[in-house]
Parts: structure tokens; C-alpha cells; sequence
């Protein structure tokens, strides 16, 4: 008989730890509440017999109310911000639609003249993706390139994130006047310091604050976005010289 | 109300985005920056990777809007990309286990809990609360973060974590455990 009773008092002290356990684990959204109904008249049965865990509560309320009050440090979006993250878009949207992008871009000239005649870093770059596409084309047997002086290519060498520079190269669209090109030249505070080349790059030199990091990329960028320009390549590192006449 | 009218605009704007509206997607840009930068900023601590990593999420967005399958509120979704880069980001920065767990003993000190009561202003309280959140873990400071700060119920922070319900109820007991230490003097210490 008492040996009864023990064992259900034992077994009645097990379910009370566990439901102990349970509800203090739900204090946390008892107090924030958020609690579905059922969940939280259980929480407060279990809190009107439980000084435990009307002590968690009172606790976790009042950590509740330090973390509401902790001042949110947000500042507002920089313009710099949004014009890389485009900038990362534009590029993951080109490493979309590239392949069919390059062979008109390759199509619109012969890569041979791109090379022979573009400076080095250009030429890097031409002559790289130039390698993959001939591997394609090769294939298909479309070699019979035309020598095309004056066209500009459309736009297909771009890099993402250039290094400080403070000389970029620019292919001017066909359609561009000069006025055109002299407003835009004004809105990046650009230079031509040199060319064209017998493909129609000119290199650009834009002034040393505008030359660095963030600076660039919105430079180059707002260079890509415009109608007058139709090929855009950073030189890296700012070297010096670019593409003579 | 007012949440649902909003949660329905912000999926109309994800819908666009999905479709290649840049338009909408700085517009989303601009309502989410201030809520993502303060938001990443809670789970790392660390200030200099938050612009960053808020850009990884935005393009994430922009890239993964259409696979939104709109079951779950759009700034669960959102919430859910960001809680996942920036522990990705922290990952990056130190790759081998550089939160202690709370057994093991690296913490800051705890406060004092016999100063007297008038030293205590709000500024310290929340000075000592940030170094206490400092000492979690990215992973347990997020469910304290969505729980104290955002007041979201433990189910929406399962979806935005990625793991079971019963775990966020566990990273909140460890958690409950290690701020208890370093805080006896928020009165979270006074019952056991």
C-alpha cells in the first residue's frame, strides 16, 4: 500500500518535472507573446503553481525589454552600395546571356583585329575569351572573319570588380555625338588622354578620387548604363600610357 | 492588418523582382537595408563584414526571387537568406571553431553583482547585454535576437534558421543557460 503510494507519488513527480521542463522551455514566447492559445493557458496553469518559473518569466520580460531598447544601428543605404550591387547584377546578367552576347559581339568584328590592335590588358581579356569561343566556332567552322576597322564592338568585356584604376578604356557607340560624348566625359570628370586606336578605343583618364575602389566601379558602371559608350574595360593599376594613335 | 497589407505589397515586389523588374528590386532594396543591416549586425557582430554581406543577400534575392515559393512570408524568406550568408560569412572569417561553446570557459567577465544598484544606468545594462550576446554563438544569438527582438514565435524562426523547432528551443535553453552567468545582475541569475 505505501509502497503503492510512493511509486505514484514518484511517477506524479516525473510527469511534473517533465511538463516543468516543457513549459519553462516556452517561457521565452509566453513572453514575447506568441504563443498559440492552448500552449499558453498551459504556461500559465504551470506559472500559477511554480515559483521557478515565474521567476524565468519575470527574467526573460525584463531581458525582453533591455533588447527592445538596445538602439538599432542602421544607417541608411550609401549610394556607392547600390551602384555595386548593380553593378554585380549587370554582371551576373551578362554571365547569363553571354555566349549569345559574345559570338554577336565576335560576329560584329574578327577578334584578330580586337587583339592585335587594343592594349595589353584588353588584349588579356579579348584573347581569353576569344580562346574559349574559337574552340565553339572552330567547330561550326565560322572562321571566315571580316576586318572591320571602325565598328565598335557591342559590349562584352566587363569586369565586376576592378582594381583602383585611374585609366579606363572606352569604345564610344557609332551613334554618339560629339556632344554626347562630351557630356558624358563632364559627368565622370573624364579626360581622353589618348587614342583612338585604329579600333576606335580611346583611353580615359578620370581624377584620382574617382580613381579608387567604390569610386571606380560606379564610374565604370555608369559608363556601361550609358548609350553613348559600347565597350568599357578598366586598366588595372592604373598603368600608364594605354593605347597611342 | 497592417502586417498582412505589407507582407502582400513585399510579394507583389518579390514577384516583379522575379520577373527582372529592376525598378522593384530597389525599391525592395531600400526597404530592407536599414531592417537587414541592423539585423545582420545582431547575429555577427561584426561591422565590417555587414555591408558586404548584405549585398551577397540582395543578389541572392534578385537571383532566387523566382524560386520564392510564397508559402512563408517574404521577410521570413529574406530573413532566412541573410541568417544563412552571414553564417557563412563568419565561417569565412575564422574557419576553425572560434565560438566557444558555452562548456567551454572564454567569457567575458561577469558584472558584479554586488556594485551598487545606482552605478547600474541603462547605458552599462546595455553594454554588459551586448558583450553577454557577444559570447553566444552566431546560431544561438540568432534565436535570442528573433525571439527578445523581434518577438517572432518559435516557429517562424525555424523556417528562418532552417532547423526542427525543437532545436531553436534548445540553442534558447543553452542560451538561456550562458546568459544567466554573464548576467546575474539582470535578474536573470536570481532563479536558478
Amino acid at each position: 500500500m505505501t509502497e503503492e503510494n510512493t511509486m505514484e507519488r514518484q511517477a506524479s513527480s516525473a510527469r511534473r518535472e517533465r511538463l516543468h521542463e516543457r513549459v519553462s522551455e516556452l517561457i521565452p514566447w509566453y513572453v514575447n507573446g506568441t504563443l498559440a492559445a492552448a500552449e499558453r493557458e498551459r504556461v500559465e496553469e504551470h506559472l500559477a503553481q511554480c515559483a521557478g518559473c515565474r521567476g524565468e518569466a519575470a527574467a526573460a520580460r525584463e531581458l525582453g525589454r533591455a533588447f527592445r531598447e538596445e538602439e538599432e544601428f542602421a544607417p541608411s543605404p550609401h549610394p556607392l552600395q547600390l551602384a555595386r550591387l548593380l553593378a554585380r547584377i549587370d554582371e551576373v546578367e551578362r554571365q547569363r546571356s553571354r555566349p549569345l552576347r559574345f559570338l554577336r559581339a565576335l560576329k560584329a568584328r574578327g577578334p584578330r583585329t580586337l587583339l592585335a590592335s587594343s592594349s595589353r590588358p584588353v588584349r588579356r581579356l579579348v584573347a581569353a575569351q576569344a580562346a574559349a569561343l574559337l574552340l565553339v566556332l572552330g567547330a561550326a567552322g565560322a572562321l571566315g572573319w571580316k576586318i572591320l576597322r571602325q565598328a565598335p564592338p557591342s559590349t562584352f568585356v566587363t569586369l565586376a570588380d576592378p582594381a583602383p584604376a585611374a585609366q579606363i578604356h572606352v569604345v564610344f557607340a557609332e551613334e554618339a555625338s560629339e556632344r554626347q560624348i562630351q557630356a558624358l566625359l563632364a559627368s565622370v570628370h573624364g579626360q581622353i588622354v589618348a587614342g583612338p586606336s585604329p579600333l576606335g578605343v580611346y583611353t580615359l583618364q578620370v581624377p584620382a578620387p574617382a580613381a579608387s575602389g567604390d569610386s571606380l566601379a560606379v564610374v565604370l558602371d555608369h559608363l556601361r548604363r550609358s548609350r553613348e559608350v559600347s565597350f568599357v574595360v578598366p586598366m588595372a593599376g592604373g598603368a600608364s600610357g594605354g593605347q597611342g594613335r | 492588418m497592417n502586417q498582412a497589407t505589407s507582407s502582400d505589397d513585399e510579394l507583389s515586389q518579390l514577384r516583379r523582382v522575379a520577373a527582372g523588374d529592376r525598378k522593384a528590386f530597389e525599391a525592395l532594396y531600400h526597404l530592407y537595408y536599414r531592417r537587414l543591416f541592423a539585423y545582420l549586425w545582431k547575429i555577427t557582430r561584426r561591422g565590417e563584414i555587414v555591408e558586404e554581406v548584405l549585398n551577397d543577400v540582395m543578389l541572392a534575392i534578385w537571383t532566387g526571387a523566382a524560386r520564392f515559393d510564397g508559402r512563408s512570408r517574404p521577410s521570413t524568406w529574406i530573413f532566412g537568406i541573410a541568417y544563412h550568408k552571414a553564417l557563412k560569412a563568419l565561417a569565412r572569417l575564422q574557419p576553425v571553431a572560434a565560438w566557444p561553446e558555452p562548456e567551454t570557459r572564454e567569457e567575458p567577465e561577469p558584472v558584479d553583482a554586488d556594485e551598487p544598484e545606482s552605478l547600474m544606468n541603462r547605458r552599462e545594462l546595455k553594454t554588459t547585454l551586448g558583450k553577454a550576446l557577444g559570447a553566444l554563438s552566431p546560431e544561438q544569438r540568432a534565436v535570442v535576437e528573433l525571439t527578445y527582438y523581434y518577438e517572432l514565435p518559435y516557429g517562424e524562426i525555424a523556417e528562418i534558421v532552417g532547423c526542427p523547432v525543437n532545436t531553436v528551443k534548445t540553442r534558447m535553453f543553452h542560451a538561456r543557460k550562458r546568459l544567466k552567468q554573464l548576467l546575474p545582475r539582470f535578474g536573470i541569475g536570481a532563479t536558478g
